[in-house]
């Protein structure tokens, strides 16, 4: 630790600071427009100067490591002239857009300048301000080039941080400008980011643009669910309508990024949603009352037998009603109980899997990834099943010299990572010179994919051999893990944590033809996985492919309408919370499953969402200790145990079938997606690269 | 010929003097070695006149093909005396080199004048460089200074005083290469140092066991593309590098993080191509010439309303006066038709005529009269001079040249730029904007990455400060003849 | 120690919770390293959920048919205890 004195104060910081931080350590503000702690430093806006004793001119403090018993002072006349006058520079070729520009009312040029500058304005120049063309950056990022005061925050997110390396700057002096000079799109599922870090409104969201001021929405703190991330998230809301979703820093998870699905998807919340229980009557679906549909649901419940019972549950479920699901099942005497990632054919997980967390967790941990110095990836595509850990991955790229290799399809990630082929072969036979480096990392990481789930003795055979591999890498560093498992849908980790997933492939295989279907908004079902005259019930938020499957629809709430809990590929648990009300006559899954237990006759033991949780804590005591990551030493131990008694072989593998990839269109992966405006676009523009027309592109505005 | 001034008048510049004096003029004014009437010339050594500077005798020079009438090649390079016992100098070591060229008290010639022994010792920190990590010496050979033309007299007439500084000075740092940075439009001058070095490597003198001392040493030459700003260290280096030629920040200095990472010098062509010289002849004899602080020699390049403009190699501290009457057959139509010069390149402020009489040209004299010596590009302007209308062509230069990093100089420079169009005509709306210009310079001034934003802030102030009467006649004329402040329409385009 | 006929027919699942290095779980932690692939191997289909959280005590939950659980505090108990505890738990019909 250092000390440094700001305006007279002493105070400590860590060695290799910038002046910035100390200034922020010490209580003062100093305004920025290029800075941002998470991107490397710029240096260009000049908005930062401070003076440092003995230093000839200004320092820009944002540059300057801090000196053992530096002074610097923030509040003197000429920090003050130099503020006045930078932000006099800025805004002389900024154009007077306030009124028209959606970052009004949080705009850093508008905050600092009421601030830090001066209160009158000289600009009489005839000759104008500079105008400047507007980029098609694609559906998402809406362009206003004319306001670009060229901090290239912006750029420097695109190299570093999404790896799009298309993003840069032309022309020299004031002819500068930012864009991708080519005419390409943004083509990362980062590109939303952007817009928040755009300290002005030259990047700004094109979906939500000119609805709304940021002085109208009320702000609700919540977790994102659209991946298994549980990125932290602030959705912002007027009325009765969700408007935009932001990031909130959460250092553990998602730093203060989101991907494009998160940030963009919410449009499809307003879409095809189900506002009334309903009951087919022929190929009709007819609205009823709460209590027909629940009645309903039961006498059907009834007349099948436990054996005959089976229930699956979709990317969204949260886990009370997870619980209260696999509660209501378990007093039928009924076990079969699925996740979608086993879907569309209901295979039941490999026997063993999910009773070790650490079979089907992340457990190098999202923060950990960025440490890995050798990663193979095993069916997975983790740019589009967990793109803010791809981040991560990319940053281990970029500080720790990280190899990358995958066996799977051929697939196109912003880091340089070599294809094994896609046969589990590879895995086992571990020939590979990329295996070299895998075995002399300190931090090597296998990462395993949910995709490949879909064959549970595919899954069982990976795991196996992961473990193998990771027996055989010696140097890792000590408390190091190198088997991962990552989930791409919200439900899964609760869903296995809560033993919800725990039947086996060898019990599914056994089980008779169904007669009655609980679909907690599961979409993935293969038809041909039920039979004809099952009684399908289907409880959800979207009327998508399974409630076209369902004889009776309960309509339940999206995740920005309820509070719940939540885990994810960690093994982190948290909490979404209610920014609205469900819509119309939809109530909260897990109240849902509480009254249908009542009219089964079987009434679970709890009536609030305390005894949930607390019910919760009892099965799994991880729902205690929320917004940690809990490691799991025994889990692993004996998983490797396991592992090495099975002894995976090469001619087992052969036997396999080739790895696929589970998520073929990012943009377009469950209901709300789908039912996404935004999305649609999206997946035309950046997944089947189709231009957008003139219109669509906004270039004229 | 070996210097401007015919061999037949010695002591012309004495005989001129005696004659003034003679003829009743004030001679202190040749005496005073400082145009800052407060200097206490007791108490400054500096400021107390040791002798008269500026005779500047041919066994003295350094640079003995600066007209190309000798041979630039190998042969005639040695026939000056280059590469002459260079093996030894070499096996003297780091140390004794630097010490020397401590000695020889030289300046940086590339604009900044910091002390080169200095600089260099910069890049043999205790603890040496991280194992297997290359150090570079880099010459700035860019010249993108307005009014400098000395850079490329040495690269096409005398390249191998560059090739064999760069030996000797990648010897004092250690360096493992060199590299030149040329700017492009130096075709010819390219090449012929591209032909010097291909001599030099074909007779062993540099690469693999340079001249047989067991020091290996490689020299590479990269053109540059047409941009001023890559002439600042930063941008150079990072225009080798490939990407665009945009200024680093200072922390870290390249001397710890410079080209590919690696510690690095930036030298000018001048500096390193005298160091063999001065190590061959002793720093003591260097710091003979030349005022304390000040010392040895420098190419000027003397251009504008002068009878014979030139680059000549003179003594520094050369009154100004003596430097142009004596080599440049002085201002056409006579001293008293001189209105003003710039003493160092576009970057410093103009020198009325009353201190062109006055100061001397080297670093502190100049500095003190509120200028500087920059690359000693000498720019004179006779009374025929709009002074106006030329600072605003080198306002438009800086407008143009500004890379666009940092906000005050990308957009401060177009402002000026504007500002100093408008007042060529006298269209101001007062003369209180004479003042906003002054004070949008000092905005610039000290708030920018690099030096260009100071670089287009001084032309202005050395404008307001010394013409400040022409600006507000303009004005007072323009008004009095019932003109409207241009608008938008007025310009139609964008003005360049 | 052989497992073979030592689980009933109506039991459903069996839940194990424990610290991850708290004293208390020693004995449970001991046991599941060295039993459970053991039990596992005669009862594949049999969940077995090993849960480690920080600060918990070491207990056992039993549910069997139609969602009646039992539960078993396992704290500070020896491996060899918490072995007969567990397999007393397993073979019962709740």
């Amino acid at each position: 630790m250092v000390e440094v004195f700001v305006d007279g104060r002493p105070v400590q910081v860590p060695e290799g600071s910038a002046a910035i931080q100390a200034c922020e350590l010490a209580g003062v503000e100093i305004p920025r427009f290029c800075y941002h702690e998470r991107l490397a430093v710029a240096g260009n806006c000049r908005m930062c100067l401070v003076e440092v004793e003995r230093a000839p001119k200004p320092v820009a403090s944002c540059a300057m490591p801090v000196m053992p018993g530096m002074k610097i002072k923030t509040n003197t006349p000429l920090v003050h002239k130099a503020r006045e006058g930078v932000m006099e520079f800025l805004l002389a070729n900024h154009p007077l857009d306030c009124p028209v520009c959606d970052w009004g009312g949080e705009c850093d040029l508008q905050d600092q300048s009421m601030r830090f500058g001066s209160d009158r304005s000289r600009q009489h120049e005839p000759t104008g301000r500079r105008a400047v063309e507007n980029k098609n950056l694609g559906p998402l990022v809406k362009t206003s080039m004319n306001r670009c005061i060229q901090c290239t925050r912006c750029v420097r997110f695109a190299n570093e941080v999404a790896g799009a390396e298309e993003l840069g700057t032309t022309g020299r002096g004031n002819d500068m400008q930012i864009g991708t000079y080519i005419e390409k799109t943004l083509a990362t599922e980062m590109s939303g980011n952007v817009i928040d870090l755009c300290p002005v409104g030259a990047l700004t969201a094109k979906p939500y643009a000119f609805s709304y001021r940021a002085w109208e929405l009320k702000r609700t703190e919540s977790v994102d669910v659209m991946d298994a991330v549980g990125s932290a998230i602030r959705v912002d809301t007027r009325g009765t309508e969700v408007m935009r979703i932001s990031p909130r820093e959460n250092d553990d998870v998602n730093e203060e990024w989101i991907s494009d699905k998160t940030r963009f998807a919410f449009d499809g919340l307003k879409r095809q949603r189900l506002t009334h229980p309903l009951m087919r009557e022929g190929d009709r679906f007819v609205p009823c009352t709460w209590e027909a549909a629940l009645g309903r649901v039961a006498d059907a419940a009834r007349a099948a037998q436990p054996e005959e019972r089976i229930a699956v549950a979709g990317p969204f479920a949260d886990a009370e009603s997870l619980v209260a699901l696999k509660d209501l099942f378990n007093r039928w005497d009924s076990e079969h109980l699925f996740l979608e990632t086993n879907a569309p054919e209901l295979v039941g997980q490999p026997a063993g899997f999910a009773d070790l967390r650490a079979n089907y967790l992340f457990n190098a941990t999202i923060v950990g990834a960025e440490q890995a110095d050798a990663v193979l990836f095993v069916g997975t595509n983790p740019r589009h099943e967990a793109a803010i850990i791809n981040t991560r991955f990319r940053k281990a790229f970029l500080h720790n010299r990280c190899d990358f290799a995958a066996i799977s399809p051929e697939m196109t990630l912003n880091y340089d990572c070599v294809n094994l082929g896609d046969s589990l072969a590879a895995l086992t036979d571990a020939k590979h010179p990329f295996f070299e480096r895998l075995r002399a990392a300190k931090h090597p990481m296998i990462v395993l994919g949910s995709g490949l789930l879909e064959r549970p003795d595919a899954a069982q055979h990976a795991l196996h051999a992961a473990h193998a591999l990771a027996k055989t890498c010696t140097n890792a560093a000590p408390g190091w893990t190198a088997v991962n498992f990552l989930q791409r849908q919200a439900s899964a980790a609760a869903a296995f944590d809560l033993g919800f997933a725990a039947t086996t492939a060898a019990a599914a295989a056994k089980r008779p033809a169904a007669k009655f279907v609980y679909l907690l908004g599961a979409d993935e079902v293969a038809p041909a996985a039920l039979p004809a005259d099952a009684f399908v019930v289907y409880q959800g938020s979207h009327g998508d492919a399974g409630a076209a499957l369902a004889d009776v629809v309960l309509p339940g709430a999206a995740y920005t309408e309820k509070s719940a809990t939540y885990v994810n590929t960690e093994g982190r648990v948290q909490r979404v919370r209610a920014a609205l009300t469900p819509p119309l006559a939809a109530r909260d899954d897990w109240a849902i499953l509480r009254a249908l237990s009542e009219f089964a006759g079987t009434p679970l033991p709890y009536a609030s969402v305390q005894g949930v949780r607390a019910r919760l804590a009892e099965v799994a005591p991880s729902f205690a200790a929320p917004n940690v990551q809990a490691a799991q030493p025994t889990a692993l131990a004996v998983a490797a145990a396991v592992a090495a008694k099975a002894k995976p072989s090469k001619a087992k593998a052969k036997a396999l079938p080739a790895v696929t990839l589970p998520v073929t269109d990012f943009y377009l992966t469950d209901a709300i997606s789908r039912n996404s405006r935004t999305m649609a676009q999206c997946s035309r523009a950046f997944t089947h690269q189709i231009a957008e027309s003139a219109h669509e592109a906004h270039i004229a505005v | 010929m070996l210097s401007c001034r015919s061999a037949a008048a010695p002591r012309g510049v004495a005989a001129a003097r005696a004659a003034a004096a003679a003829a009743g003029a004030a001679p202190s004014r040749r005496t005073l070695a400082t145009a800052n009437p407060q200097a206490n010339l007791a108490a400054d050594p500096a400021a107390r006149p040791a002798r008269h500077y500026g005779d500047l005798k041919d066994q003295d020079r350094i640079f003995t093909n600066l007209y190309g009438k000798h041979d630039f090649r190998l042969a005639g390079a040695k026939a000056r005396g280059d590469w002459y016992k260079t093996k030894e100098i070499l096996l003297k070591g780091d140390k004794w080199i630097i010490d020397e060229m401590k000695t020889s008290g030289l300046r940086g010639r590339g604009g900044a004048g910091f002390p080169s022994g200095l600089k260099w010792s910069f890049m043999n920190k205790p603890g040496g460089p991280k194992p297997g990590q290359p150090r570079y010496l880099v010459v700035n050979a860019d010249e993108g200074e307005p009014g400098t033309c000395k850079d490329r007299e040495i690269l096409r007439h005398d390249p191998h005083k560059l090739v064999e500084g760069c030996l000797v000075a990648g010897r004092a740092m250690n360096a493992t290469a060199a590299y030149i940075y040329v700017r492009g439009e130096f075709y010819n001058e390219t090449a012929s140092l591209q032909t010097a070095i291909n001599e030099a490597y074909a007779a062993g003198l540099i690469g693999k066991n340079a001249c047989g001392s067991g020091y290996d040493f490689d020299i590479y030459v990269h053109r540059g593309a047409g941009a001023y700003i890559c002439g600042e260290e930063t941008a150079l280096i990072e225009s080798i590098e490939g990407k665009q030629g945009k200024p680093r920040l200072k922390p870290p200095f390249p001397a710890d993080i410079g080209l590919f990472g690696c510690p690095t010098t930036v030298a000018n062509v001048e500096t390193v191509a005298v160091a063999p010289t001065i190590l061959r002849r002793g720093g003591s004899w260097f710091a003979g010439l030349g005022r304390e602080r000040n010392t040895g020699t420098k190419l000027f390049c003397i251009s504008g309303h002068v009878n014979r403009p030139c680059t000549v190699e003179e003594e520094m501290s050369i009154p100004l006066r003596d430097l142009i009457e004596k080599h440049c057959g002085g201002i056409r139509g006579g001293w008293d038709n001189l209105q003003g010069i710039i003493p160092g390149g576009s970057s410093v402020p103009v020198l009325p005529k009353s201190l062109c009489e006055e100061v001397l040209m080297d670093f502190d004299s100049l500095r003190d009269a509120q200028s500087g010596l920059g690359t000693a590009a000498v720019i004179v302007m006779d009374k025929s001079t709009d002074m106006v209308r030329a600072i605003s062509r080198l306002s438009a230069f800086y407008r143009h040249e500004s890379c666009g990093q940092c906000t005050p100089c990308r957009e401060g420079s177009a402002w000026l730029a504007n500002m100093m169009t408008r007042a060529e005509a006298g269209a101001f709306r007062s003369t209180d904007e004479i003042d906003m210009m002054q004070e949008i310079s000092k905005q610039i001034e000290g708030h920018t990455i690099c030096a260009l934003g100071d670089a287009a802030a001084w032309p202005v102030q050395g404008l307001i400060r010394h013409f400040r009467p022409e600006l507000e006649a303009r004005i007072r004329e323009y008004a009095a003849q019932g003109h409207q402040m241009p608008t938008i329409k007025d310009y139609g385009e964008a003005l360049p | 120690m052989s497992w073979k006929g030592a689980v009933s027919q109506t039991l459903r699942e069996l839940r194990l919770h424990m610290c991850q290095t708290g004293p208390g779980s020693a004995g449970l932690r001991a046991f599941v390293q060295t039993e459970y692939p053991a039990l596992k191997a005669q009862y594949p289909d049999l969940p077995v959920l090993v849960r480690e959280a920080a600060g918990v005590e070491a207990r056992a939950y039993g549910r069997f048919a139609h969602g009646r659980e039992q539960r078993l505090t396992l704290e500070g108990l020896s491996q060899q205890d918490v072995a007969a505890k567990l397999k007393q738990l397993v073979a019962s019909s709740a």
